[in-house]
């Protein structure tokens, strides 16, 4: 589903009170002790009204939905960190570098959240390098949207309860663009998380933890931390 | 095995969503179903559960807003839903979300049919001549205080009995949070409804291999968690487990029908106001003795789904359906020892003798029978009178 169906599908379906149709018809909701001829003097409407409201106000009230601020600033932090780091990896590890020299030049995905963000996108340029392009996703041509679906799921990703397949198991993301490439993005974030994260976290947030020589796995961890932190190219 | 193999019609339209976390999953599946303004119903006795500040939870960040009506009583009538059908259309709600168990159910698919069209719609669905209207977005959040048609075609609103295949709820979503810890009596009056819609939809003559599929599924499903869910209610898998038990049970009566432990169940429950399930524990034993004389009975296969796999290999022909009733009967011992009051015989749940003459023509009105052999009916009732566990 694109972000821009997503969000022309809350429509508002402008319904308006109509109390003719309401009470009207077949009579088939006059019933029990609510007849017509207790109505006396043609004001039938106005009583059976108010007997509604007061049926239903007690009971009856609207929530507004909140907010999760500090979740959402958790979940921004980190979609930022990690798509800094994936610009760094591309450069500093050899197997995710090879990860995007598969996909096409000019190829950009987003990892996101729904209904409204917070979002990360990084893209392919046109020779080659690998770019974090921050979060807004207005005004940029994505080949790869991949969307989790709310914020609970995001954190249960984010905090590393849940791994990217297990996550991608339990239906938490829509992937919206080519299969092939989702699977490139996901092992790209696989690997990005066993740099990051130290391996008692990692084996968490990764299907299988890689067997790799420590120094290389340390070497490369300290560059994409610089990398990320720093904003090197 | 089966009456004819290849030839059948199945239909479960629900969607489901099981599991941690699944209720924040309602705004971006409402999206989906283009509806964007949805009205919640339940009880005062879940809304004083926190059951408000957890909907509300979920849709945090969703920037919607949901109403929240808490005034479904055990037993709605039509004025309720005349009141919800003006508060529906005068606030602009375009979607249902039902939030508990039996009653809120039947209102929930009452009020559906009648705001998707027009009131004199519940006229026809009384008539069971509602077959294929396009309903609008229902989801339902069962809870374990089940009636065995939360997700089934019908709904039973004071005296109307509505049939309507349009009805059954388009999303089930079942989450720890909102399948709570229940009393004892409660969860096992569910597991054993469940457990008798399991065990009458492998027994039906009409069953095919989805129905033979799902009710497997509930049989499994009950008898591996409904002693952690009574033993350590606080355990939220088999509390799940109990409730995505009920709905595949659910959906293999709504494609068959009921049978007779069901329907007498139904009726000497409502005879004694007492839960349906702990009746049908009662008479499963006597129920599934009867089928021991037919031929065609797939006795073998009962086993399979009541005593699971390491103990079927081990039962010998023509022994499974005996099996099955002495796995019911430990059952029904089991739950006796862990619920000091829970009955021993239907004459423990205020049934008179009187009443025995007028329950077979009880059970034959229950909604979602099948065809009831009323003398079989009468026999069953005789049996379960004279027994005590």
């Amino acid at each position: 589903m694109r972000g821009g169906v997503f969000l022309a599908l809350c429509f508002s379906p402008g319904i308006s009170g109509d109390p003719g149709h309401r009470f009207g018809g077949a009579g088939w909701f006059i019933d029990g002790d609510a007849k017509e001829e207790d109505c006396p003097n043609g004001n039938e409407g106005e009583v059976i009204i108010a007997v509604m409201e007061s049926l239903t106000m007690d009971n009856f009230r609207e929530i507004p939905a909140g907010g999760k601020p500090f979740k959402r600033i958790y979940v921004a932090l980190m979609l930022w960190f990690v798509g800094r780091a994936i610009q760094a990896a591309a450069r500093v590890d050899e197997a995710v570098g090879e990860e995007f020299a598969a996909l096409p030049d000019g190829f950009t995905f987003s990892l996101g959240v729904l209904p409204r963000g917070p979002a990360m996108i990084v893209g392919k340029g046109e020779e080659g390098q690998v770019r974090y392009r921050g979060w807004r996703l207005a005004g940029q041509r994505i080949d790869l949207q991949m969307k989790i679906k709310n914020l609970e799921g995001a954190l249960l990703m984010f905090t590393f309860q849940e791994s990217t397949a297990v996550a991608t198991a339990r239906n938490r993301l829509i992937v919206d663009g080519e299969v092939p490439a989702a699977c490139a993005i996901v092992r790209i974030l696989d690997r990005v998380e066993v740099y990051l994260l130290p391996k008692i976290i990692a084996k968490l947030a990764v299907k299988r933890y890689p067997d790799w020589p420590w120094e290389e796995k340390v070497g490369n961890r300290i560059r994409i931390y610089a990398g990320a932190i720093l904003g090197f190219r | 095995m089966f009456q004819s193999a290849h030839t059948f019609v199945f239909c479960s339209p629900a969607k489901v969503l099981s599991g941690n976390r699944a209720l924040e999953n309602l705004p971006v599946e409402l999206a989906g179903m283009d509806a964007c303004r949805p009205l919640i119903l339940t009880t005062a006795g879940l809304a004083v559960r926190g059951m408000e500040r957890i909907m509300a939870g979920a849709f945090a960040d969703s920037q919607l807003t949901v109403g929240f009506f808490t005034g479904v009583p055990p037993c709605p009538d039509r004025e309720l839903v005349r009141t919800l059908y003006g508060l529906y259309r005068d606030r602009g709600y375009d979607s249902l979300i039902a939030l508990g168990g039996g009653p809120v159910l039947t209102v929930a698919k009452a009020l559906n049919i009648a705001v998707s069209g027009e009131p004199e719609d519940l006229e026809a669905a009384a008539a069971g001549t509602l077959e294929s209207k396009e309903l609008r977005p229902l989801t339902a959040i069962p809870n374990l205080d089940v009636s065995g048609y939360e997700m089934t075609r019908y709904a039973d609103l004071a005296s109307l009995s509505l049939t309507a295949p349009t009805a059954i709820p388009g999303l089930l979503v079942l989450d720890h949070r909102t399948v709570p810890a229940e009393d004892r009596k409660t969860t096992a009056a569910a597991a054993l409804l469940t457990l008798t819609q399991a065990v009458e939809a492998l027994l039906h003559p009409g069953r095919n291999h989805l129905t033979d599929a799902y009710a497997y599924g509930a049989a499994r499903f009950i008898m591996e968690n409904f002693r952690t869910a009574l033993k350590n209610p606080s355990e939220r898998g088999s509390r799940l487990a109990l409730a995505n038990a009920a709905f595949f049970a659910q959906t293999a009566f709504d494609n068959l029908s009921g049978g007779k432990i069901f329907c007498l169940g139904m009726a000497i429950s409502r005879r004694c106001a007492v839960s349906p399930g702990l009746v049908m524990g009662l008479l499963l034993p006597h129920g599934l003795l009867m089928e021991m004389d037919r031929e065609e009975t797939p006795g073998k296969d009962l086993f399979l789904a009541v005593g699971g796999a390491e103990d079927y290999a081990l039962v010998e022909e023509g022994m499974g359906l005996r099996k099955t009733v002495d796995r019911c009967v430990e059952l029904l011992l089991e739950l006796q020892s862990l619920i000091p009051d829970y009955p021993r015989s239907i004459r423990d749940i205020g049934l008179k003798k009187s009443d025995l003459e007028e329950l077979p023509g009880a059970a034959d009105e229950v909604t979602g029978r099948g065809t009831l052999a009323l003398p079989e009916v009468r026999y069953l009732l005789d049996k379960a009178w004279e027994t005590r566990f």
